[in-house]
């Protein structure tokens, strides 16, 4: 079933949701044309809820056998009809890697996922063995080979992932905003692995980064169910105006630069009592690792800070490698991780006090990486309104804020399925449930993942105020010189 | 793994042993469990697995899967004399019968038995990674299909409690204020914020339920796209112990079943 050669060309393909009660039925795709010539290696720029993700999955013969919906038209890798076959009869001619990478990892060690799709292939141990020294070393994941993937961070899950399309190396490689979340070192291996290995490649992006520049051949632009290329020559004005103009780039002055107003219109909280400029947390001689075997790296990991202030109206980016130790920082610093050693103070009543556990959970608002874990509730508006219940407030001011969260951060009609959102939508609203929820500290952790730049510097400022404080964690040095304040970057636990 | 679950991951003897060995001993175990035996023989029944788990994984670790189960013990133990009224009566209320021997007897069999199979489970299963058990499976000729969905059943365990804890923090994060007005509340209210933290366990278990059923077709998704459903013979990449070892788990797997076996013959 190997076909000849591995060109990718898509004819009029078009997919519509299946029905939802209350929902009208989408049509996503309305004549979807692409053509990748052997080889090459495509950029698929599309903002969120374009159809990035069904796309991919219509290619590796996922939609619409899990999704439901109708599709139509030609998808052909070579002589190879894709839309034809299964996904498992399609191991060696499609691999995928999906945007959210803890949905495709299930087995319990790392070096077991790379072989795993070896196996269903029916490949020797010995081939295996070689194979997955190969992919391990090229994604630098050997220290981990034993680790349970569900230890190891967002990135690493994703560079696993990517391992394990090394190990089988496809004819099609389709990566669903698979950068996102990969240090620089890292995307800058895969891209050059990319062009190494000589496979068609499809890479999906909700982001231009300046990296594509030298590896990718072609440029496309996916907008209302439709695909156009985009691109001639990547130095024109014209192209650059046009990433701008979609949200694809934030502007060379950044945001900081633009002089507006935060967009958000709530006022401080009056228990911390604090002008632009005062120190809302410090943090001083933190010292954490993970109990052995309890956590992601064993017993190799630990972090450690000397000193880290926060001050209200400011904005700091947190950068640094996967597996750095960003989100494990911020977990302490909203109190769901306690450090062994060092304190944390917050401001309260204008005083910096110390705070644990319980005070820095009040104190700290914290975008997990995974916007699922913080959402379940089966309609936006009950999501956004479930805090403010908390708060006691009447139900037309609870209407009246969750109105205001629903405008800021863009977010689909009240009664809106948040399941059947895209990941980029589902972003939009964790952050809109943590904007209501009104904390003086706010953390984002790779909240830029699934979003346009646009969307995410959006988001910021929205969080900015001169009464608060906001840290994001991003793998995007541009975004953190463009957004933040100050940059600081973490490198093996420690503050460089 | 499923073992930082219950315990932590270990290198004890158990750990080590040949998962073929555990399995048969598992169904070994628990058909004694099972058996229609007196109370005595079930009680040193559940002495001795009692005694190999502390041994192997200590007696931190094996009190752990008995506090989970400690509310179910208590409801057995309430709830079962009232249906087996027979025999002598120990507490009766106005001549009505509730607390028999007979009934007594049968709770502490019910406790007995669900104490035993849940310990002989933590001690085999839970030292016992699930690539190793599936391959053990596959070892005993069980088709891939069945190894694998009780591999990943397995696996699913402490993804469940991985989600569980990450669901917890986003609860705790998001309705701290809340929590925090009753911990500065004098002593009825901190009672009162027992009762609400009792009460906010259910929306943690609600968004659990759904996220762990929201992932049912990723995950089949992700076993498609690796190759699950090919109809050609799979190879393996890892393999169970040979040798030596594997002669030396499998004797004492022997001689334990026999003396299981001759124990059930000699005092039945």
């Amino acid at each position: 079933m190997i076909p000849k050669n591995s060109d990718l060309t898509i004819e009029n393909l078009c997919f519509s949701y299946p029905e939802y009660p209350g929902l009208p039925t989408r049509r996503l795709f309305k004549g979807l044309d692409l053509q990748i010539a052997e080889t090459g290696i495509a950029l698929l720029l599309a903002r969120p809820d374009q159809g990035k993700t069904t796309l991919c999955r219509t290619l590796g013969g996922l939609v619409p056998r899990f999704s439901g919906g109708s599709v139509d038209g030609r998808v052909q890798l070579g002589g190879l009809q894709l839309l034809e076959h299964q996904p498992f009869d399609l191991l060696e001619q499609v691999g995928l890697v999906f945007q959210h990478p803890g949905e495709q990892l299930f087995l319990s060690r790392c070096d077991s996922e790379i072989a795993f799709a070896l196996e269903s292939l029916g490949i020797s141990r010995s081939e295996i063995e070689a194979r997955l020294e190969d992919a391990l070393r090229a994604m630098d994941l050997e220290r981990y080979r034993k680790e349970s993937p569900k230890n190891l961070s967002g990135g690493e899950k994703k560079k696993l992932l990517v391992a394990c399309l090394i190990a089988v190396n496809p004819q099609l490689w389709l990566l669903d905003e698979t950068l996102e979340e990969l240090d620089s070192d890292t995307k800058t291996g895969l891209l050059r692995l990319l062009k190494e290995r000589q496979r068609t490649t499809l890479i999906l992006s909700a982001k231009w980064h300046e990296l594509f520049r030298e590896y990718v051949d072609q440029v496309f632009l996916m907008e209302d169910g439709k695909i156009q290329r985009i691109q001639e020559t990547f130095g024109s004005r014209e192209f650059h105006d046009l990433l701008l103009r979609r949200g694809f780039i934030l502007p060379t002055e950044g945001l900081r630069a633009r002089g507006g107003k935060p967009r958000s219109s709530s006022p401080q909280p009056p228990s911390v009592q604090a002008r632009e400029g005062d120190p809302l947390l410090e943090a001083t001689d933190l010292f954490f690792e993970y109990e052995p075997g309890g956590g992601r790296q064993g017993s190799t990991f630990s972090l450690q800070i000397e000193s880290l202030k926060l001050q209200a109206g400011r904005t700091l980016a947190l950068v640094g490698n996967n597996g750095s130790g960003k989100s494990t920082l911020g977990r302490i610093l909203c109190g769901l991780l306690t450090p062994r050693r060092g304190a944390i103070k917050i401001r309260k009543n204008g005083i910096l006090q110390a705070a644990v556990g319980d005070n820095l959970n009040r104190f700290t608002g914290y975008l997990f990486q995974d916007p699922d874990l913080q959402i379940f509730l089966p309609t936006v508006f009950e999501e956004l309104a479930l805090g403010l219940k908390h708060l006691h407030l009447e139900a037309k001011e609870i209407s009246r804020r969750v109105e205001e969260a629903i405008s800021l951060f863009n977010l689909p009609v009240t009664d809106s399925p948040p399941s059947l959102m895209s990941y980029g939508a589902r972003k939009q609203l964790q952050a809109g449930v943590y904007y209501l929820l009104d904390r003086p500290l706010m953390i984002i952790d790779e909240g830029d993942s699934g979003l346009g730049v646009n969307d995410f510097a959006e988001m910021v400022r929205v969080f900015q105020n001169p009464g608060r404080a906001l840290l994001f964690i991003t793998h995007d040095h541009r975004l953190a010189q463009g957004l933040a304040d100050e940059m600081l970057e973490l490198k093996n636990g420690r503050l460089l | 793994m499923i073992a930082p679950v219950y315990g932590k991951r270990g290198q004890s003897a158990v750990h080590r042993f040949d998962p073929r060995g555990k399995i048969v001993l598992l169904v070994v175990f628990l058909i004694t469990f099972f058996l229609p035996l007196r109370i005595e023989h079930l009680g040193i029944n559940l002495a001795v697995v009692a005694a190999l788990t502390v041994i192997f994984l200590g007696i931190g670790n094996a009190l752990r899967p008995l506090r989970l189960i400690l509310p179910i013990l208590i409801l057995v133990l309430v709830l079962t004399p009232p249906f087996h009224r027979e025999g002598p009566v120990l507490f009766s209320i106005r001549s009505v019968p509730i607390l028999t021997v007979f009934g007594l007897l049968e709770a502490l069999r019910l406790i007995v038995r669900f104490t035993g199979i849940t310990l002989i489970f933590y001690l085999f299963m839970g030292t016992t990674d699930p690539d190793s058990l599936a391959l053990a499976f596959r070892w005993f000729r069980l088709p891939f299909a069945i190894s694998m969905v009780l591999s990943i059943a397995l696996e699913y365990i402490p993804t469940i409690r991985r989600i569980y804890n990450q669901v917890r923090d986003a609860h705790r994060l998001r309705l701290a204020g809340e929590t925090g007005e009753a911990q500065r509340a004098p002593r009825a209210g901190r009672d009162r914020g027992k009762v609400h933290r009792l009460a906010e366990t259910i929306p943690i278990l609600t968004s659990v339920l759904i996220l762990s059923v929201r992932r049912i077709p990723t995950l089949a998704m992700a076993l498609e796209c690796r190759g699950v459903g090919r109809k050609n013979r799979r190879s393996s990449f890892r393999s169970l112990k040979t040798g030596a070892s594997m002669i030396r788990d499998g004797i004492i797997t022997a001689l334990i079943t026999a003396t299981v076996v001759v124990s059930l013959v000699l005092f039945p």
